[in-house]
């Protein structure tokens, strides 16, 4: 009895250390002299034609104000704590935030870059109608959404802290955008589907452009101090829940196109970006709130 | 016989007082006790610190550092410390005009105020004013809490339906609020709200021992979840707590930096003294109460000063100020506590809860901490207390009205201060109202010397007897007015007087004043003088029975000189009978006794209710 | 035997060997995974050489801090795994790879193009006249030593005073990027002082400002090309001159310093 006890505990050791041990490489199992297989025929010649890169030419794009302008009264001290919140709202939301990410995460630098649901754009179309809600929406509302949703967590009410700078935060940040004008770099690109999707294909293209900072499992990479994530988990637990905007294909595919891998955005063609947001778009991940207990436990994919 | 060194060593750690006094037994019934206050304390204080407008982690926190300071520097021994509804509201009606709720200047704020009402009620302890809140009068402090208790109600309505309305607002805007909110409600908050009311009464009533606050909790957050599972959370959009984040020693301090103090200072130092102030009164109230009914000798100041270091220690814990709590105290000895290390274990427990409770905490809606509120506001309003202030006097009843009007409209901060004047106003009026009665019959017949008896031709007749021993009690407002006297028999009228002055004493009028004669009733006594004076124009000896006197200064020696004077020259005299030789010096000082001479002033002998035989010229 | 044996003590030993084993579990979450390797050999091969390999020594200095004004990096602190891959790709000859790419010139008037059909990726060169030679030198277990002894040295830097305008650009870059260009913020990979994050991502604050901008030059004319996924390349054809300048000034500006503790 004692011999199978010993063995037991002896074997769990074992496994438990070797998983680790495997955990620790991951995002460094690329081997550099793998080459990437084409999506449908591996292609082993040299790469010749030239395409033109959709450039993000900055001429185009409204341009928000510098950090350092913000100003020194009461109202830059909200300004300040909002900028906090988007960019560490781990720390400065701890309250409403039940993930693992920050507005940030999507809403990439601060809220500034176009093609990536910049804020500037976004604070002047407010309130509007949503369809999603199916009904006028104002801007705390949506900032209420976006906890609810994407960052799985509980909504701050209007009369909070929270809610004040982010709002105050949005306002400066837009300082000049025309008001109800769709400008351009608003949300994301238009991508076009040219074949049915695949998420094979798509895991293809996850393993080979994301898995690096994203890791094999989803789950992102986390600060060297332990606490919230250096590279956002993109399924799991402490990801969007299946209530977020993220979570329809289309918006996420959209988002990969012009963004991702980051700094590289519209490296993608619109087809890998769908494929890959189909992949996605199948892992686990918290449920939505809209879903009633029923609803989710018999219909867990259904997307509305 | 405490030597003063003794005492001094006493004073500044008067937890030396009972920490001798433990053993297995005590220890033991501590533990149980504290147990129980710790688990009943963690709902109130969250929801507390919502009234109070801060983030639910300061109820928290204002629940374990004030509650150990008071604990270990308090002078009662089961009276708990920790935030109260009183002075949460104060709180939140005193900070309202000058920062928005819960943001990080409304926090910082309210740990000024803290700071600020700590050093005013050490000051308090150390000038040894603790006595003078034994005069806070009884009808004002219920009517406050009567008033706290409504405020509430009106406030969290709002929360309970789910609704965001204003806070701090004048309860003339409030309440058409509420009307026009209904339509917008929340009606799953309103379900879990009710059903938190709902199960906290029927606790209450049903089982009154059990944690009645926890349990309402707990089903209210039940039926929330059944709600969410049934509807979705998206449908049910209930506003949540949202997680804590709570730190081992939360170190503040009070700013007092001109930039963020200057604009609020003006507001918010009456705000220090009206929460110092209301926080003594209630922890006096309640050592007191707690001490009736453990037979503990309670020492004011030593209360205030455990008060008083409390919130000097929590100000600098992030805490906002605190106080002993009527029902906390009241279960802790309910549930047996001996010593305040009940309130120590009860800190203890509250924390290691806290660790467990606060994911949990995270998901309570906020109608369910409204109704929370609800129940401990409808528990402040307590029938029978009104009910005895009603029915004790006419007085009592114009304070508590006068005060609660002033609570629930004016705001917490100016019915303190309308309740302190009217505390000192009634305090005054009894003191300075010496009982004036007009002797007659045979009450009257003691106090008349022998050699001044006029034999009656008058028997004894019943009508005769019927107006004995009349109490005119004159308070010169009424008497002013006109007015008729509802409590004595007969009204005072001149002609009446007449009536019963021409029974047999013509030529003698007996008064008994009894009380203190002093400047503050001088005004009373000038008046009977005059109401005397157009009854017998003064040409009837006076005689003053005076043996119930128990205060007599300069200014009344002065009046009875005047009145003396004034007789004398229509011939009448003046006598004085004394009780004993205690005020004779002020006779001397004031002249009195060469106006009045020597021989007409008595001394009556003994205690014993006296006959015509025993009366004997004393000097 | 284990009829022999009590309930009691049978309980006894499952606790402690749960105990040990608990224990050996925690030790290996808590610590991290920092490897038991001897830093000794590195040791001495950094700073003796080895027949014809020169010290390190001689232009890294000898604690690893490098060379500041001549620009020549820092090895003190840097990840294990970084170390060894730019030994590597030091050591790789571009021509074996058998795929050679024609750097793109960053030239602003003309548009800017992609290979739009890239299916093959390089594993990665990175040219120096210097390195090459001495990189392949050095055998694998070498490369190995050098990485272990290097990782685990001390370091602090010492921050350079420039004017703020400068410093408020470098800062706006480095943690803002260039949005209407596209450009991510540095601090989003390399963390969020410019320490680095894994083998993938090497430290920025600590190093030389001249060599700062050096390697971003060298991404941009191809010299240097062993990243992967070409981030660095499409990033560093988006910085100018200038922002070159911005950037070196404001890392070179951060107080840093690694394995002090």
């Amino acid at each position: 009895m004692r011999f199978i006890y010993t063995s037991i505990w002896l074997i769990l050791l074992i496994l438990f250390i070797a998983g680790k041990n495997q955990a620790d490489t991951i995002g460094q199992s690329l081997d550099p002299l793998e080459v990437r297989p084409s999506l449908v025929t591996p292609r082993l010649s040299l790469p010749t034609k030239l395409t033109q890169v959709h450039v993000i030419s900055p001429g185009e794009y409204f341009v928000p104000p510098m950090v350092a302008n913000i100003p020194d009264d009461k109202f830059g001290d909200m300004v300040r704590l909002g900028r906090n919140i988007f960019v560490n709202t781990q720390k400065y939301a701890s309250r409403y935030v039940r993930n693992g990410l920050n507005c940030s995460s999507c809403h990439l630098q601060e809220g500034r870059k176009p093609h990536a649901g910049p804020i500037w754009a976004a604070y002047g179309m407010y309130p509007m109608y949503r369809q999603k809600k199916r009904t006028v929406v104002t801007y705390q509302e949506r900032i209420q959404d976006c906890f609810i949703y994407s960052l799985d967590g509980i909504a701050p009410t209007l009369d909070t802290p929270e809610m004040k700078a982010l709002v105050s935060y949005s306002k400066w940040l837009s300082k000049g955008a025309p008001v109800g004008v769709a400008l351009p770099g608003r949300g994301y690109p238009h991508v076009k589907r040219s074949q049915d999707l695949d998420p094979k294909r798509g895991k293809i293209v996850y393993e080979t452009r994301c898995m690096m900072c994203h890791s094999k499992n989803g789950q992102g990479q986390k600060n060297t101090n332990g606490k919230g994530y250096m590279f956002p988990p993109v399924w799991g637990n402490d990801s969007y829940n299946k209530g977020a905007g993220m979570q329809r294909i289309e918006t996420l595919a959209q988002f990969v196109k012009g963004n991702m891998p980051l700094g590289a955005g519209f490296t993608l063609s619109d087809q890998e970006a769908l494929d890959v947001a189909m992949y996605i778009w199948l892992q686990d991940r918290p449920k939505s709130p809209k879903m009633t207990f029923i609803m989710d436990f018999f219909y867990p994919n259904m997307q509305h | 016989m405490i030597n003063s060194k003794q005492q001094w060593y006493f004073y500044l750690f008067p937890f030396l007082h009972w920490l001798p006094m433990l053993n297995r037994h005590t220890v033991k019934s501590d533990v149980i006790a504290g147990i129980t206050a710790g688990v009943l304390i963690l709902p109130q204080s969250i929801a507390l610190a919502a009234l109070a407008g801060m983030p639910p982690e300061y109820g928290l926190y204002t629940s374990i550092f004030p509650v150990i300071f008071a604990a270990l520097f308090g002078s009662s021994w089961h009276a708990m410390s920790g935030p109260n509804t009183a002075i949460c509201i104060l709180i939140a009606f005193s900070i309202a005009p000058y920062a928005s709720v819960a943001s990080p200047e409304w926090i910082q704020y309210a740990i000024t105020l803290a700071f600020m009402a700590a050093i005013i009620q050490i000051s308090f302890s150390l000038l040894r004013l603790g006595i003078i809140f034994n005069y806070f009068s009884q009808a004002v402090m219920i009517a406050l809490i009567t008033g706290v208790g409504v405020i509430i109600i009106i406030s969290q309505l709002g929360h309970f339906m789910g609704v965001l309305m204003n806070t701090a607002e004048p309860m003339e805007n409030a309440l058409p609020q509420v009307a026009y909110a209904l339509t917008r409600a929340n009606w799953f908050a309103v379900t879990a709200g009710v059903a938190t009311v709902l199960t906290g009464f029927l606790i209450k009533r049903y089982r009154p021992k059990w944690p009645f606050l926890i349990i309402a909790v707990i089903s209210g957050m039940l039926v929330a979840k059944c709600l969410e599972l049934v509807f979705s959370p998206a449908v049910v959009q209930l506003d949540k707590l949202g997680m804590m984040s709570l730190s081992g020693l939360p170190l503040s301090a009070p700013d007092f930096s001109p930039e963020n103090y200057a604009e609020a200072a003006q507001g918010l130092l009456p705000a220090a003294f009206f929460v110092a102030f209301l926080g003594l009164i209630q922890a006096s109230v309640i050592a007191r109460a707690m001490a009736e009914k453990s037979g503990q000798h309670i020492d004011v100041n030593q209360e205030a000063l455990g008060q008083g270091i409390a919130n000097l220690a929590g100000s600098f814990l992030s805490c906002f100020p605190s106080c002993s709590s009527f029902n906390r105290s009241a279960s802790n000895y309910e549930a047996g506590a001996y010593t305040p290390l009940s309130a120590l274990i009860s800190v203890l427990t509250l924390i290691v809860i806290i660790i467990f409770a606060t994911p949990v905490i995270a998901h309570m809606p906020i109608a369910v901490m409204s109704g929370v509120l609800l129940l401990v506001g409808a528990g402040l309003i307590k029938k029978n207390d009104i009910i005895k202030v009603f029915r004790e006097n006419k007085e009592t009843r114009l304070i508590f009205l006068l005060t609660f009007v002033a609570t629930v409209y004016g705001g917490l901060d100016h019915a303190v201060f309308l309740g302190i004047i009217l505390s000192i106003v009634s305090y005054l009026r009894i003191v300075s109202k010496p009982k004036i009665e007009l002797l007659q019959g045979q009450a009257a017949k003691q106090y008349v010397p022998q050699f001044t008896f006029q034999p009656t031709d008058n028997p004894m007749t019943t009508e005769n007897m019927k107006k004995e021993t009349h109490q005119t009690e004159i308070p010169y407002l009424i008497k002013n007015l006109m007015l008729p006297i509802e409590e004595n028999n007969s009204s005072f009228n001149e002609s009446k007087i007449n009536i019963e002055i021409q029974n047999p004493f013509d030529h003698v009028t007996v008064l008994q004043i009894s009380g203190s004669l002093f400047f503050g009733s001088a005004h009373q006594i000038e008046q009977t003088f005059t109401n005397l004076n157009k009854q017998d124009s003064r040409k009837s000896d006076l005689i003053i029975s005076a043996e119930n006197i128990q205060y007599l200064d300069i200014t009344g020696a002065e009046i009875l000189k005047r009145e003396t004077e004034k007789r004398k020259i229509n011939g009448a005299q003046v006598s004085i009978w004394l009780r004993n030789h205690s005020l004779d010096k002020v006779l001397v000082s004031s002249g009195l006794l060469n106006v009045i001479g020597k021989d007409n002033i008595y001394y009556i002998p003994t205690q014993l209710p006296l006959s015509q035989t025993q009366l004997s010229k004393q000097h | 035997m284990t009829r022999h044996l009590s309930l009691r003590n049978k309980a006894t030993m499952g606790i402690i060997l749960t105990g040990i084993i608990a224990s050996l579990i925690i030790y290996d979450i808590s610590t991290p995974s920092k490897s038991m390797v001897d830093p000794e050999p590195g040791r001495l091969l950094a700073q003796n050489g080895r027949g014809v390999i020169p010290k390190c020594s001689a232009c890294h200095g000898v604690n690893g801090e490098g060379d500041f004004k001549n620009g020549i990096p820092r090895l003190a602190g840097l990840d294990i795994g970084y170390i060894e891959k730019q030994l590597e790709d030091f050591a790789r000859d571009p021509l074996q790879t058998r795929a050679y790419l024609e750097p793109i010139a960053k030239d602003y008037t003309k548009t800017p193009r992609t290979y739009g059909d890239l299916t093959v990726f390089t594993p990665g060169t990175r040219t120096h006249t210097l390195m090459n030679k001495l990189a392949k030198l050095l055998t694998r277990q070498d490369r190995q030593n050098l990485a272990v002894y290097y990782s685990q040295l001390k370091f602090v830097a010492q921050p350079i005073g420039h004017d703020f305008e400068t410093l408020e650009r470098g800062e706006d870059l480095a943690l803002r990027g260039k949005p209407e260009y596209g450009l991510p913020a540095c601090i989003s990979c390399h963390g969020p002082k410019g320490e680095g994050y894994g083998a993938l991502f090497p430290s920025l604050a600590g190093q030389p400002a001249s060599y700062i901008k050096k390697q971003i030059t060298d991404w941009q004319i191809g010299k240097r090309d062993n990243d992967n996924l070409a981030l660095m390349r499409n990033i560093a054809n988006q910085l100018t001159d200038g922002d070159k300048e911005h950037i070196a000034a404001y890392y070179s500006n951060q107080t840093y310093s690694v394995n002090t503790d």
